[in-house]
């Protein structure tokens, strides 16, 4: 879709809003569908998708290759699967779709026309934040889903722990919400498409260091670690859940506060 | 740099003899790399590597006090850094001009051959800059760690330079392909992630594959061959013969994408 298109879309959707008593929710709704028209026929979603199916097919080939010194069970299978990929993988990955959804923004003139769109800062940066978060939505469930094709097909001993997944990929989704915050913040400060791609990469180190010295519920990078758990694959208990949904909301508000303040103080810059 | 100066300094590639025109295209490329903090993210990078190797190498230097015990450990670790880097370095170079819509004007300006060759070059000589860096900081990290202070012997560097070097060269080659020929940089980005993540595994779990994957040839390349005495629970080191079939395969890969990006381009053009 052309860039005029889109814009005019938005404009279109809100100026129908104005004057409207849930203008701000709408606002934000109006942002959101946008976003969904700009990534139309990218393929992006390949790709969260795609990353999580190459961890699977090589988690389980580790997993059958190393039976003899493995315990056989759904937590080693858990671990070879998805260790790397919370550890360093995905991080970099959200960092690639950060930077996609402020790309189309850095080019040419459409900066300017982003700050003038009748819509307040805080619906664009949510908008931006809704999508992010649908993109690691897919990928934590494209783990699930082959995670659980997988160890059937593989023949794990023992039950699946339905509980024990869907409470790790929940809480690592509310990790990953932390990450794609952060990131979008990067993305929107930095032009370059690619440098907050490495930010993100040397976040996912930096976020091992943290969860190593013991502060992995405090450091954004490490929440999508502890969160999936992969390591031991133990469960955090209410007090460790419960921390690390908080640490999320604050890393979250903190990266909103940050991004809309600056895109409300910094949008008459020449870029 | 102003935009009088870029095109004064394009001029001059333009009216130049043929070999100072590529030396002019590649300052070129480096005047536009100007406050985009590559050598920054370059070192960043390798900074993460260092605190990695630092707390990795903790147990190897228990069992093993020798160099051979940090080079080892060093392919994997490029496997999984440097297809991020070499794609960070190439989507920077490229990008600029997809950003801009500077193709048309610049073809104006420069040939082809030379604006793609400056750019593999800017690219080849940043990459050179960091495994040498690299390269140094494992001879003096392990000159302060390893007791005894000995250096490492030259052999041992400069195998490890060379087989560092070349598949990041035919890395930079496939991803500054990727960035040229997609202008949605999204797709080398991912691509790049992808292939960090089979340079992780791939040399451990599906050996034979390692030849189709570009970014597992820094494992199939190691100057260090590890065996591990079952008996005595051991690890040993030597340092491997030179891998001449990895390296040949390499450089026909990189001339091989060079061509055919070129081919392409020239054809769209």
């Amino acid at each position: 879709m052309q860039k005029g298109i889109v814009l005019t879309n938005i404009q279109t959707e809100c100026t129908a809003l104005q004057g409207n008593k849930h203008e701000y929710a709408s606002g934000l709704v109006a942002c959101i569908r946008t976003e969904c028209i700009k990534l139309r026929r990218a393929p992006i979603w390949l790709a969260f998708a795609g990353l999580p199916a190459a961890a699977t097919l090589i988690g389980s080939a580790n997993y059958g290759g190393n039976l003899g010194e493995l315990t056989p069970g759904w937590e080693a299978l858990w671990s070879q699967q998805t260790l790397f990929l919370c550890y360093f993988f995905l991080p970099a990955l959200i960092g690639v779709g950060a930077s996609y959804l402020w790309r189309f923004e850095h080019e040419g003139t459409n900066w300017h026309e982003l700050m003038t769109q009748p819509v307040p800062a805080w619906c664009i940066f949510g908008a931006k934040l809704v999508v992010g978060s649908l993109f690691s939505l897919v990928a934590l469930l494209s783990t699930t889903v082959l995670f659980c094709i997988s160890g059937y097909v593989l023949g794990v001993p023992g039950s699946f722990p339905f509980a024990t997944v869907v409470g790790e990929v929940t809480l690592g989704w509310c990790g990953s919400l932390a990450i794609t915050a952060v990131q979008l913040v990067f993305s929107m400060h930095i032009r370059n498409f690619a440098a907050p791609v490495g930010m993100a990469l040397g976040g996912g180190i930096l976020g091992i260091v943290a969860t190593l010295m013991g502060v992995g519920s405090v450091f954004a990078y490490s929440l999508l670690q502890v969160g999936m758990n992969p390591a031991t694959f133990v469960t955090l208990g209410v007090h460790g859940a419960l921390v690390l949904i908080v640490m999320s909301v604050l890393w979250v508000a903190g990266a909103c506060l940050v991004g809309v303040k600056w895109l409300e103080h910094h949008d008459i810059e020449a870029r | 740099m102003s935009a009088l100066n870029y095109g004064y300094a394009a001029s001059k590639v333009v009216s130049s003899v043929p070999s100072a025109y590529v030396m002019g295209a590649v300052r070129l490329e480096f005047c536009k790399m100007r406050r985009k903090h590559l050598w920054l993210i370059s070192l960043g990078l390798l900074g993460f590597q260092g605190l990695w190797l630092s707390v990795g190498s903790a147990k190897y230097l228990q069992t093993s006090s020798s160099y051979m015990a940090l080079f080892s450990m060093m392919p994997v670790l490029n496997g999984v850094v440097f297809p991020l880097l070499c794609a960070l370095i190439a989507s920077t170079l490229v990008d600029i001009e997809h950003q801009a819509h500077m193709w048309k004007e610049l073809l104006c300006l420069q040939d082809l051959r030379s604006l793609i060759g400056a750019k593999w070059i800017a690219q080849t000589l940043i990459m050179l800059v960091v495994v040498s860096v690299q390269t140094m900081g494992i001879v003096v990290g392990g000159w302060a760690t390893i007791p005894g202070h000995d250096l490492a012997s030259f052999g041992l560097v400069a195998q490890y330079w060379l087989s560092t070097l070349v598949p990041s060269l035919m890395l930079s080659a496939l991803l500054q392909a990727l960035c040229l020929v997609v202008p949605n940089q999204f797709v080398a980005l991912s691509t790049s992630v992808s292939l960090c993540f089979l340079g992780l595994f791939i040399p451990y779990l599906l050996t034979g594959w390692s030849w189709c994957v570009p970014s597992a040839y820094f494992s199939l390349m190691s100057p260090v061959a590890q065996n591990f005495d079952t008996t005595t629970s051991v690890m040993h080191f030597s340092l491997s013969p030179f891998p001449v079939g990895p390296c040949i395969v390499a450089f026909l890969v990189s001339g091989a994408v060079l061509y055919a990006t070129l081919h392409h381009l020239a054809h769209l053009k």
